[in-house]
């Protein structure tokens, strides 16, 4: 192994400079350093679509009375647990329809996004899942091209038993990507309610 | 152990910065050629002057002289049948004297040209310089790809174009990147933050290998990559050089410029500078196109000086500025799309080929600016200070702002006003981080006496976070450190022996927030501690060297393992940080042994670390996140004790004078050793075999040569069942081929290469590979790279 040498030169006799010279510079970089930023330059935050409440509102077909049942996690994402979530009950032998409602809580006044959904209805789809088989959903309305939304849908009790309910609202980044029967990688919502059918 | 192969020291003004100074004409160059192997002289070498009829031809003492050389600088071609070719530019001052080492034939060394051996760790420490020469050849799509010709370092991909080097299984904050003397200061929370360094800027790269915190400070655990940009000319001259290289797979484009002068205006004063461009598009796997991994880089950095080896001073100034496009199948909302994704096994989207950038991305840039200033001063040693300024500044736009919602009475205004607020939505990071850094290091090389010489140092840093945005995985922080050190290095008789001790103290003060607090909880934390190294080399006999290494290190745990609130995207799983972390410490045990003979060179290196309050993260079942938008599995950060060990190999055969066959591979063993279980993402084991044919002469063509390779990697089997969404991927191959040469016109040098990456286009998985989960990697690529000095 070479060992680092510190060699004399012996290339020029002129102009060496001075001790002096180096501190002089080097205090003199970080003076100009020293008033560089280190904050960023105040910006309006990043606007960023938040949902904190799912509502479903369920019409007896046959009495026309309205129940709405929430799923809410007011605080966003992490933090505290959601803060509401409802147990949605319904009867045998009637049928239900029912709309989805999604909103912002947490800013005042309320934020209400299903019109932005409403908006872009063929880059959006819900898909309904119930366990057990205890009850069936079924999309009422669809897009321009034909496509289910899911905004308006119907319930129909099938079972006298518990079970869940999970809604989800996937988001397609072209309308080409929406089939009608494909969940997308980008799901906005996903919500479970306990289901019980009496 | 330092591996050079071929080394060239110039004696007058050998200094590892520069050494401007003033023309002569004519210039007498003398020297010895040896054995790099056995160190003795070799008799019968050609020394070619190029593009001269000048020449000379060693005595039996190895000396050569060649008289009455006329120029500015010239270009040497050394050549001795069983010895690869040497080429080494020289700048002409007054009469010059040189030392050539020229290698047995061996892949590793072409057209190596290694100026002095000057690595600021310890002599026992395993380290590997890659050359000018090297990068040349494998300068890749990123600066990290051409490090993995070093056995024992992979990558970390984030697609093509992020990739973070991993040496001996760490990766991260584990290692410290510097650049041009300065430790970069970037930001290494995640797998997919790449090191900010243009892949054109390196002229020599020095990896260690092992814990070397005492030189490099904490963090310094696995290694240390220490990046070198051209140095600066030593001689009256002005010289350019153009690089340009092609990439077919994503169809990049890359080109750089470099302008050095020296001894301008009669002055000992010289420059560098160098701009540089890239632009890719979307990269395709065999199958399918990888939507949105189009990338673009505008860089540019000029270094001046002024001075002698005596007493000089440089300056230094760099700017490196990306664009990266993230994979939009990358880009999900919750686990169970994750699932889904990994069940269909490739893209939804059917990406055609476009440069365009969209959402998400990254932007970053990375600006540093440091003055240097050594002296040497008589009978005390050699002093050295620097100051540093460095930012880093990263922007991370978000794509699940697809919906906002419109202010306004009437229905058409409120429409309106959601567009525009979208459109600057998108424009608008969902994340910034703005990382100031000043550091200041002081440090005095000295001899104690003749066979005794070391280093002592100071360090201290003021580090400034600023974030911005609805995300939050790092805080707002300041943060000091100071460190002092020294470490000597002592030789008796055929025995190298050294030591060094460091003191490091960090301080922490933070301001953490989270997606749902309004108001920030200040936070400080303190750490103190110490690192060591000793080491000891014995050169057996002309043929075996052993080295063995023993050091340890530390480093604090960091902001985002302290204080991370929210969820990773591309990996759909919120990460929660621990504020009670206690530092990681390793003890590392290396030892690495050279045998090198005429024709054959073997490097083994073997090693074992043991860590204490090893940091990382693990899955929290017993409480998922949940979440409107699904349930995410939840990661914590936890400590245990850990081991990580393996072992690197090379060895090069030659079988005749212009055929050789090499072999290089490596393996790496982690362990969790709390829970007895593997450690995660551990680089699955892998081989390299290749055959080398280098003809000096072929026609007009210099340094001909064709290699042809295959690396294996197996499936990493050593793994948590259920710990992953998906299990490592399986093992495969690929085939990849290098062929290139010079030719001189007009006076000057022209290289060409020409790689062929992954033949076959095989269809791969690397366990490494961030995107193994929705895609494969890229397939085949066809890579052209030109440089024309001028």
């Amino acid at each position: 192994m070479k060992t680092p040498k510190t060699e004399k030169t012996n290339m020029t006799g002129k102009s060496h400079m001075s001790t002096r010279t180096g501190f002089i510079a080097i205090a003199l970089t970080f003076l100009i350093c020293v008033s560089c930023k280190e904050k960023n330059p105040v910006t309006s935050p990043s606007e960023e679509e938040v949902i904190t409440t799912v509502t479903m509102e369920l019409t007896d077909s046959a009495t026309g009375s309205k129940t709405a049942f929430i799923w809410e996690d007011i605080d966003g994402a992490g933090g505290n647990p959601p803060n509401r979530i409802d147990t949605i009950r319904i009867v045998m032998g009637s049928i239900y329809t029912a709309t989805v409602k999604v909103e912002n809580r947490s800013v005042t006044p309320t934020e209400d996004i299903t019109v932005e959904i409403r908006n872009l209805l063929n880059q959006h789809q819900f898909f309904f899942a119930i366990s057990n088989g205890i009850a069936r959903a079924v999309s009422t309305d669809i897009d321009d091209l034909g496509k289910p939304v899911g905004l308006s849908f119907r319930l129909t009790p099938l079972a006298a038993d518990q079970g869940v309910f999970t809604v989800a609202l996937s988001h397609y980044e072209t309308r080409e990507l929406k089939d009608g029967i494909t969940p997308s990688d980008e799901t906005d919502i996903s919500v479970t309610f306990p289901l019980i059918v009496q | 152990m330092l591996t050079l192969l071929l080394v060239m020291s110039i004696a007058f003004g050998n200094d590892a910065t520069f050494t401007p100074a003033l023309s002569v004409a004519h210039a007498h160059v003398h020297g010895i050629v040896r054995d790099s192997a056995d160190r003795k002289p070799l008799a019968g070498v050609t020394v070619r002057v190029l593009s001269t009829t000048a020449g000379a031809i060693t005595d039996a003492k190895g000396v050569f002289h060649l008289h009455e050389v006329e120029g500015d600088s010239i270009t040497l071609l050394v050549t001795s049948v069983g010895y690869r070719a040497a080429r080494l530019r020289l700048a002409l001052t007054e009469d010059v004297r040189i030392e050539v080492v020229l290698a047995p034939m061996d892949t590793e060394s072409e057209g190596v040209l290694v100026e002095e051996d000057r690595i600021d760790a310890l002599p026992s420490q395993n380290a590997t310089v890659i050359t000018s020469a090297e990068l040349d050849e494998h300068r890749g799509q990123t600066f990290s790809d051409a490090l993995t010709i070093v056995p024992g370092v992979t990558v970390m991909t984030t697609g093509p174009s992020m990739s973070k080097p991993v040496v001996r299984g760490m990766s991260g904050s584990r290692l410290v990147l510097r650049n041009n003397g300065l430790v970069q200061e970037g930001q290494q929370w995640g797998a997919e933050h790449a090191p900010e360094i243009d892949p054109f800027s390196p002229s020599r790269v020095t990896l260690i290998k092992g814990p070397a915190a005492v030189a490099y400070g904490p963090n310094a655990m696995g290694g240390v990559i220490d990046v070198e940009p051209r140095a600066l000319p030593s001689a009256p001259l002005i010289h350019g050089e153009a690089s340009l290289n092609l990439f077919s797979n994503n169809r990049q484009g890359a080109a750089s410029v470099l302008l050095e002068a020296g001894g301008l205006f009669g002055e000992p004063l010289a420059f560098v500078a160098r701009v540089s461009a890239r632009r890719a598009g979307n990269a395709t796997t065999p199958d399918y196109g990888l939507g949105n991994t189009g990338f673009s880089e505008l860089s540019g950095s000029a270094i001046v000086g002024y001075g002698t080896g005596d007493n000089g001073i440089t300056l230094n100034a760099s700017r490196f500025a990306t664009t990266l496009g993230i994979f939009t199948g990358s880009h999900l909302g919750n686990a169970s799309d994750l699932l889904r994704a990994i069940e269909r096994g490739r893209p939804t989207l059917e990406a055609p080929f476009t440069y365009a950038i969209g959402n998400p991305r990254q932007e970053i840039a990375h600006t540093m600016l440091a003055i240097d200033w050594h002296v040497n001063i008589s009978d005390v040693g050699r002093l050295k200070l620097q100051y540093g300024w460095q930012q880093n500044d990263r922007s991370e736009f978000d794509a699940h702002n697809a919906r906002i919602v419109g202010r306004g009475n009437d229905p058409v205004e409120r429409r309106l006003d959601s567009i525009t607020r979208l459109e600057r939505s998108l424009q608008t990071p969902a994340m910034n981080l703005l990382l100031t850094t000043y550091s200041f290091d002081a440090s005095l090389d000295h001899a104690l006496e003749e066979s005794m010489h070391g280093r002592a140092g100071v360090s201290a840093l003021r580090q400034v976070n600023d974030r911005s945005g609805s995300v939050y995985l790092v805080p707002d922080y300041t943060a000091y450190g100071v460190g002092g050190y020294v470490y000597e290095t002592m030789v008796v008789h055929d025995w190298t022996l050294s030591g060094g001790v460091r003191l490091d103290g960090r301080w922490l003060q933070a301001d953490v927030r989270t997606r749902n607090s309004t108001t920030s909880v200040h936070q400080e934390r303190t750490f103190f501690s110490a690192s060591g190294a000793a080491g000891a080399t014995w050169t057996a006999n002309e043929h075996v060297e052993l080295a063995l290494n023993v050091g340890t290190a530390w480093r604090p745990p960091q902001v985002n393992e302290l204080y991370a609130n929210d969820v990773h995207h591309g990996v759909a799983y919120f990460e929660i940080g621990d504020s009670t972390l206690q530092p990681e410490r390793n003890v590392g045990v290396d030892l690495s042994a050279t045998l090198s003979m005429i024709g054959v060179q073997i490097d083994i290196g073997v090693y074992a670390n043991l860590f204490d309050n090893y940091i990382y993260s693990l899955p929290d079942p017993e409480h998922p996140t949940i979440t409107l938008r699904g349930t995410f599995p939840t990661y914590r950060m936890r400590q245990s004790r850990a081991f990580i060990g393996g072992a690197d190999l090379s060895a090069t055969v030659a079988i005749n004078d212009v055929l050789n066959v090499y072999t290089k591979g490596s393996i790496v063993r982690g362990e969790e050793l709390d829970r007895s279980v593997p450690l995660f993402l551990m680089p699955a084991d892998r081989l390299r075999m290749g055959a080398h044919v280098h003809l000096l002469d072929v026609g007009p063509i210099h340094d001909a040569f064709v290699d042809v390779s295959a690396q294996g990697v197996a499936r990493q089997t050593r793994f948590v069942s259920g710990e992953d969404y998906l299990e490592p991927p399986p093992s495969y191959a690929t085939l990849d081929l290098d062929v290139g040469g010079s030719i001189d016109v007009l006076g000057s040098t022209t290289r060409l290469t020409l790689s062929v990456f992954n033949i076959l286009d095989a269809r791969y998985r690397d366990y490494l590979s961030r995107y193994r989960y929705f895609a494969d990697d890229p397939g085949r690529n066809v890579v052209l790279r030109w440089h024309l000095p001028f």
